[in-house]
């Protein structure tokens, strides 16, 4: 192999001019607002304005914030335990009907995040097939008196669903490849020795898939807590995802320097979650090549 | 015995076909039915194409629709053509300086849309490109990067380095090795990141939404109209999305069926 | 006492089209070494999963010491198997590989220190127990495997075609140390291989299957020497068959034949089955290089001519490509005789190892 020439640095310049651009200047953009330097913002001056607002005991965006990470958390929890168990599924009973209908989850893939949740807007609001359907069975159950509200609720249940619809197939994508990785020998030696389909999942399956189950629970975690459609569509006029409310604060308020505050914070959520999907996702990558 | 467990697998099946379809078929039902009286009926008591051709020929949702159709592919192209000289080196130059590109343009994924969007924001208010509809492009090039380099960079690599070596050999420069050997040889890598760009350029919502107001209407933008705006109309809405879904699924079928696209991206060519 | 007893075992694939094995009756005695060679697709991988329940038969069971296990899943069966690829857990230590099937049983750890040890000193691998697989060697890394199968005291064995993926010295080393592992342990063990070599040195009996059936069962000694069908003829050792008819019967009781030569004056003595030996039965002549030699003058018997088509030195011998009128075998001889290619020789063929396998 020829080291003479190598491949110029170059040839990566036309990437990086585009991030400076448009991931780079706009992030700084937003931080400096936050700040308070903007000439978007009136009587703009370096200030701690904004965090003072976002911060203050009860404001509207401690409230957003919190609202946004633990409804994200209920749906990353929901989509990645289904979609992992699907997948060990899949791997363990291989079901017939696989080949032919592989093709379903991927709807939600090949879906718009703005149509799929308009889609499921038609199913959860009171009229709705689901809606009525759920709270049949609980009215008939005894378990409601008053038929709950599933979408445009207070507690994001419409977001949850339209949510889960998505990272599920997701979930299960990021999972089954390596799972399908594992040598199919290994489990039935397992087997021979004594091990239950249980005891297989729990010492086979899993400590040879769990990095990859938790780089998706990363990779779905950061997807619905930065997500803005689905919240937009499926939830309430109260309490709103903070993606929500910047977007509201800019088109509608035009209240650049809580829109600009609550970016940075968001920012700084994201990236710690982004941080450790990165190391779980190295941590996956050098397994598999054990 | 073996019946039993054989009924749970249909009983999986079933409930994934309901999980997925259902509301796949609600846009459609939606969009066809004419006369649907929520208040008593389970069903619409008319169907027909009404909405569908009241759409189809409303001049705010045709301009809409080719804004989204004009956007997307251009989105597409410009998303590979940015792409090929970084992946050709992300392939063939595996060093700290590759590792340290891919983490980086992976993590842009970790970047919430909205924050970046209102920074670009600033950036076209100071440069007068709000409403234009050309400068979108790379807004919408901001989702697809990732995907198409991670895509274009795996098909690279699998492109054996002896044919370079042979090539280089005969003369060719780097530049006419990537033109005449791997272009050619990665064509489906290429198709496959141009169909994801494509699907989410159409699919793209807050930056159209930011960046595009008040000219620039999509079709995604007006199903939110439709939705959520002054004059809501779920029908219409159904009707409009109709336009943005139908392709987007053939688009995935097609390409999941030649393509294996989910997989690509996924990461499993690695 | 561990007996193993397949009856009436039938698998197969796209309704009936491809038969993966059928198998009437089949007895594996206690403390047997017991193999199943065969070609590839030949149905012994098929038949060894059937017995170790990771595959179920469409028909048919399966008998442990006259108890009925057809229907008992693997992980109740109590047999040990290791696998072609050896399937070591990558994510856990030799030690606990091993220990594995001795931690489900709920063993206490001091007792699993002990048989773990037992185990990798007979394996001689003791210095092995903190490494992960991926840092063994293949042949390690069989050894591990045989290790944790025996360690949990299976009452039987099974191995599927273990030693392929090592290469030709070590296979031969470790053929060895397996047989002499089973004898020592005692355990009925059944070995699934395509190498007959393999076969002929490891097991009491053989079971040669092709196309999901039996053709032969026996000991080594008896497929090799007297093969029961043309495929098991041509399966072991190196073997040109020429087709013949029995013209005379020699000696009824040992099976003592002449045979002619399809379409040739040529006639020789073999052996047949004792069953088949009579006049006018078509047979198949099994011509090995072993029973060739040239001939010095003094024989009586089956002293044929031959020319000589090709010749090949091999360090130790000299091997030659014989061609026997349509037919060609081989000829070995030591260095010091030259011959050229072109030249006719006189051969005679060794009447008492002869067999004419019977041909349908």
């Amino acid at each position: 192999m020829s080291e003479a020439r190598r491949v110029s640095i170059w040839y990566l310049l036309p990437l990086y001019v585009y991030l400076a651009i448009y991931l780079v200047a706009p992030l700084i953009t937003v931080i400096i607002g936050a700040f308070g330097i903007s000439p978007l913002i009136q009587g703009s001056g370096p200030t701690l304005d904004g965090f003072k607002r976002f911060f203050s005991g009860g404001s509207r965006y401690l409230e957003s914030l919190y609202f946004t990470f633990w409804n994200s958390a209920v749906a990353t929890l929901i989509a990645v335990v289904a979609g992992y168990m699907f997948a060990l599924y899949l791997t363990i009973r291989k079901p017939t009907w696989w080949g032919k209908f592989s093709f379903i989850p991927l709807i939600a893939i090949y879906t718009p995040y703005l149509i799929a949740a308009f889609m499921w807007w038609t199913l959860l609001w009171p009229r709705g097939y689901v809606a009525l359907f759920v709270n049949g069975v609980l009215q008939a159950l005894g378990v409601i008196k008053e038929p709950l509200y599933l979408v445009n609720d207070p507690y994001g249940i419409g977001i949850i669903l339209g949510k889960v619809w998505y990272t599920f197939t997701l979930t299960f994508l990021l999972t089954y490849g390596p799972l399908q990785l594992i040598n199919p020998e290994i489990v039935e030696a397992a087997r021979m020795l004594g091990a239950s389909t249980r005891t297989i999942i729990r010492r086979i399956y899993f400590p040879l898939s769990r990095y990859a189950l938790f780089a998706s629970a990363s990779i779905v975690f950061l997807d619905n807590l930065t997500g803005v459609s689905v919240p937009l569509v499926l939830g309430a006029a109260w309490p709103q995802y903070l993606s929500v409310v910047i977007l509201n604060d800019v088109t509608l308020f035009n209240n650049f320097l809580m829109a600009f505050t609550s970016g940075f914070v968001y920012l700084i959520l994201s990236i710690l979650a982004g941080y450790f999907f990165f190391r779980f996702t190295t941590k996956a990558i050098v397994y598999q090549v054990r | 015995m073996k019946n039993n467990v054989k009924v749970w697998d249909y009983i999986v099946l079933g409930f994934l076909a309901i999980f997925y379809l259902l509301p796949t078929v609600m846009a459609i039902i939606y969009a066809l039915a004419e006369k649907w009286y929520f208040g008593t009926d389970l069903f619409p008591s008319q169907l027909g194409f009404g909405w569908i051709q009241k759409m189809i020929s409303d001049s705010y949702v045709q301009t809409a629709f080719i804004n989204s159709y004009i956007l997307a592919p251009l989105t597409a192209l410009v998303t590979i053509l940015i792409s090929i000289l970084p992946a050709y080196y992300l392939a063939t130059r595996r060093d700290k300086v590759a590792i340290i590109t891919e983490t980086i343009v992976n993590l842009t994924m970790a970047f919430p849309a909205i924050v970046v969007g209102t920074g670009i924001l600033v950036l076209y208010t100071f440069l007068g490109l709000r409403g234009n509809m050309w400068a979108l492009i790379p807004a919408h090039m901001f989702f697809a990067i990732p995907f198409s380099l991670r895509s274009i960079t795996a098909s690279f690599m699998q492109v054996p380095k002896d044919l370079e070596e042979v090539a280089r050999v005969f003369g060719a420069t780097r530049l006419q090795v990537i033109q005449k050997v791997y272009l050619p040889l990665t064509w489906r890598g290429m198709l496959s990141a141009f169909i994801f760009s494509m699907a989410i350029s159409l699919n793209e919502f807050v930056m159209t939404q930011l960046l595009g107001a008040p000219s620039v209407k999509t079709l995604t933008i007006v199903v939110y109209e439709l939705i959520r705006g002054y004059a809501i109309s779920p029908p219409r809405a159904a009707a409009v999305s109709l336009f943005i879904l139908l392709p987007s699924l053939i688009g995935g079928i097609l390409s999941e069926k030649y393509l294996r696209v989910s997989i690509s991206l996924a990461g499993g060519g690695r | 006492m561990v007996k193993i007893e397949l009856v009436d075992i039938y698998k197969g694939y796209y309704g009936g089209k491809v038969v993966a094995a059928e198998i009437p009756y089949l007895e594996i005695r206690d403390r047997e070494f017991f193999g199943l060679l065969g070609p590839s697709g030949s149905g012994k991988t098929t038949t060894l999963r059937i017995i170790a329940g990771l595959t179920m038969p469409d028909r048919g069971k399966v008998l442990i010491d006259g108890e009925d296990i057809t229907y008992v899943p693997p992980e109740k069966r109590g047999l040990g198997m290791v696998f072609q690829s050896w399937a070591l857990f990558p994510h856990l230590t030799v030690y606990e590989n091993i220990a594995f099937g001795l931690r489900l049983k709920k063993v206490p750890d001091d007792e699993i220190s002990r048989k773990v040890k037992w185990a990798t000193e007979l394996l001689r691998i003791e210095e092995l127990l903190d490494r992960y697989p991926y840092q063994l060697s293949g042949g390690q890394q069989q050894r591990v495997a045989v290790a944790r199968a025996i360690v949990v005291e299976p009452r039987a064995l099974l191995f599927d075609e273990p030693l392929s993926n090592l290469d030709a010295k070590l296979r031969e080393q470790v053929r060895f140390e397996l047989s002499r592992l089973q004898k020592e342990l005692g355990i009925t063990s059944i070995y699934v291989t395509h190498d007959q070599a393999e076969a002929l040195v490891m097991c009491d009996r053989i079971a040669v299957m092709n196309k999901g059936r039996i053709e032969q069962l026996g000991t080594p000694e008896e497929i090799y020497s007297s093969p029961a069908t043309p495929f098991v003829a041509e399966f072991m050792g190196v073997t040109t068959l020429i087709p013949g008819k029995i013209i005379e019967v020699l000696n009824p009781s040992a099976g003592i034949v002449r045979v002619q030569i399809e379409n040739s004056d040529i006639t020789l003595v073999a052996r047949t089955r004792v069953e088949k030996a009579s006049v006018g039965n078509p047979v198949l002549l099994a011509v090995r290089p072993e029973l060739v030699e040239l001939a010095s003058g003094g024989e009586q018997t089956n002293v044929v001519e031959a020319k000589i088509l090709a010749s090949s030195y091999l360090g130790d011998h000299m091997e030659y490509i014989l061609g026997l009128g349509d037919y060609q075998t081989r000829l070995r001889t030591s260095t010091s005789i030259r011959l050229q290619p072109g030249e006719k020789v006189r051969i005679t063929l060794d009447a008492k190892r002869l067999f004419a396998v019977p041909r349908q």
